[in-house]
């Protein structure tokens, strides 16, 4: 299973992003093979409607959880649609090592 | 002990954490607005409702709702007039929606998949996860950190 994490930049030590849709890198985690792999959030610099796109470029990675600081209301329509699931951890000291960790130690 | 308040019924938190006073920095001593006061002007004053209805909507009394709208404009004119800023937190609320909190890790999480229910924490495994409806949101005097989830 993928499990994607919204990261602020391109290293297993990079921290969780506050804004969801504008963070700079997509961590995507594979749950089974433990590999992480760091793809650039293309919408990051548009004005709006980055939701939906943001929802939908997740969704193309065949990612079935998304890890985030904390999301809005329209991201998570938009993420219910596709039966994404969204983890809010308000804790934005741990990185993505951390999360790889928790991933899979279950 | 007073009597513990009734759970109220959020439909849209929200979509900020709160306004600041333009020209002057003042972020001392901000007014907090609850969620539940918040909710109270938007029903009676932007979603134009009457106060019978909005208590309705919120599933609490026409005279609680009152009290609660009242304290909400007092609110807001204390932070025009003392140009103070406005944080929304806290309050004894429902969203109406399906968050979970994992009690071993802290994550919030949500089943999308509705149709099958959860026996574990998606981001850490452990079992003792609580829907966040029941437990309400906690008041900005016991945790500063718990309540900014827009659902």
């Amino acid at each position: 299973m993928k499990v994607a994490i919204s990261v602020n930049h391109n290293s297993l030590h990079a921290k969780l992003d506050l804004h969801f849709g504008r963070c700079a890198y997509f961590a995507i985690v594979d749950t089974r093979t433990k590999k992480v792999e760091f793809i650039e959030n293309p919408y990051q610099n548009q004005e709006s409607g980055i939701g939906k796109k943001v929802s939908q470029f997740i969704n193309n990675l065949d990612v079935s959880r998304v890890i985030g600081f904390q999301f809005g209301v329209k991201i998570k329509e938009e993420f219910d649609q596709y039966k994404i699931q969204l983890i809010a951890v308000q804790d934005a000291d741990k990185s993505v090592q951390d999360f790889v960790n928790m991933l899979t130690n279950h | 002990m007073p009597r513990p308040k009734k759970i109220r019924k959020i439909n849209n938190p929200p979509k900020i954490k709160g306004f600041r006073p333009i020209g002057q920095l003042s972020r001392k001593n901000p007014v907090v607005i609850n969620f539940e006061e918040y909710e109270a002007i938007r029903l009676c004053d932007y979603e134009l409702m009457d106060q019978l209805a909005a208590s309705k909507t919120m599933e609490v009394s026409r005279p609680t709702f009152t009290r609660i709208y009242e304290s909400a404009r007092r609110k807001v004119a204390s932070a025009f007039v003392d140009s103070k800023s406005i944080v929304f937190e806290g309050g004894k609320v429902n969203f109406d929606n399906e968050w979970f909190n994992c009690l071993t890790c802290g994550a919030f999480f949500n089943n999308p998949g509705a149709n099958t229910s959860l026996t574990s924490c998606p981001l850490c495994g452990s079992s003792h996860f609580q829907n966040s409806d029941l437990q309400g949101l906690s008041c900005p005097e016991e945790s500063h950190t718990q309540t900014d989830l827009t659902c």
